[in-house]
């Protein structure tokens, strides 16, 4: 006796793929190292932008001179250090 | 806070890059609050937003954590909040340090645009030959902003203020300080 196995139905053939298959995809393709290879560029280009901004602010502050400029050169550099921060935690994530 | 106002008359430790000694400065103004509106209504999506995604995946039971780790979406919802720390910073930045100021000599414009570009434009009271205010729409008068245009006989011959608060008060302000002016330099 020969065991026929009956060809997939087109309704088997379109399914989506299951929460398994995604994960073996995943690890197949290193996908987390990807993901992780974007978050480093994209934290090191907004620290890059965070340090512009500050030497904006300090082009700013030069030019009008007033009580609130010291507030934003602190939310300035906190912005800075809260990207430098965020990118060690990225850095060390696997 | 008041030094964040965008209407500060007779402001006291506020100067001015090329501010004389002996220069009074008047008024500082900035655009009004409300034409803040656009950016702040920006960043209340974009705080939303993650929150709103969370509760559509949540009622649609797809379950994230399980082909994501949760480190990972922890640092990718940073990342969004991030942005939009920049984005809510670098417009309220826009807004605070494009000022108009008076003085009792001069009218200046200071105009940041983008991360490099200033431009600051003055004219005397001497070349200043006409003032005008005007509310243009239903906002303007709601909320007692407007715009106040100034002919003058320099090479830029016009200059706006643009949607500064109580233009009524300023242009009267305005006016007598650049009657006195020219009366003490006949």
């Amino acid at each position: 006796m020969t065991n026929i196995q009956s060809p997939p139905t087109l309704e088997k053939m379109i399914s989506p793929p299951s929460i398994d298959q995604l994960n073996e995809v995943v690890s197949i393709l290193h996908v987390f190292a990807v993901v992780k290879g974007f978050m480093v560029v994209f934290l090191l280009v907004y620290i890059i932008i965070s340090a512009v901004i500050i030497k904006q602010i300090y082009l700013m502050t030069n030019t009008i001179k007033g009580p609130g400029n010291q507030i934003i050169i602190l939310l300035g550099y906190a912005n800075l250090i809260i990207a430098i921060l965020i990118f060690v935690i990225v850095l060390f994530i696997s | 806070m008041a030094i964040f106002n965008a209407f500060l008359y007779y402001p006291k430790n506020v100067h001015f890059e090329s501010q004389e000694e002996a220069e009074k400065v008047h008024f500082i103004l900035r655009r009004h609050p409300i034409t803040n509106l656009g950016w702040i209504i920006g960043s209340i999506i974009m705080i939303l937003l993650p929150l709103v995604i969370m509760e559509l995946l949540r009622g649609a039971n797809i379950d994230t954590f399980k082909f994501f780790p949760p480190r990972y979406q922890f640092i990718c919802i940073l990342l969004w909040y991030l942005l939009t720390i920049i984005f809510t910073f670098e417009s309220f930045l826009i807004w605070y340090f494009n000022v108009y100021i008076i003085t009792d000599k001069r009218l200046i414009d200071i105009d940041f645009r983008g991360f490099w570009r200033k431009r600051v434009s003055e004219a005397s009271f001497d070349s200043v030959e006409d003032v005008t205010y005007e509310t243009n729409n239903f906002l303007h008068i709601l909320f007692d902003y407007g715009n106040i245009l100034m002919q003058t006989a320099a090479e830029k011959a016009e200059f706006e203020f643009e949607s500064i608060p109580k233009p009524g008060l300023v242009h009267d302000t305005l006016t007598n300080l650049i009657e006195d002016y020219k009366k003490q330099n006949d």
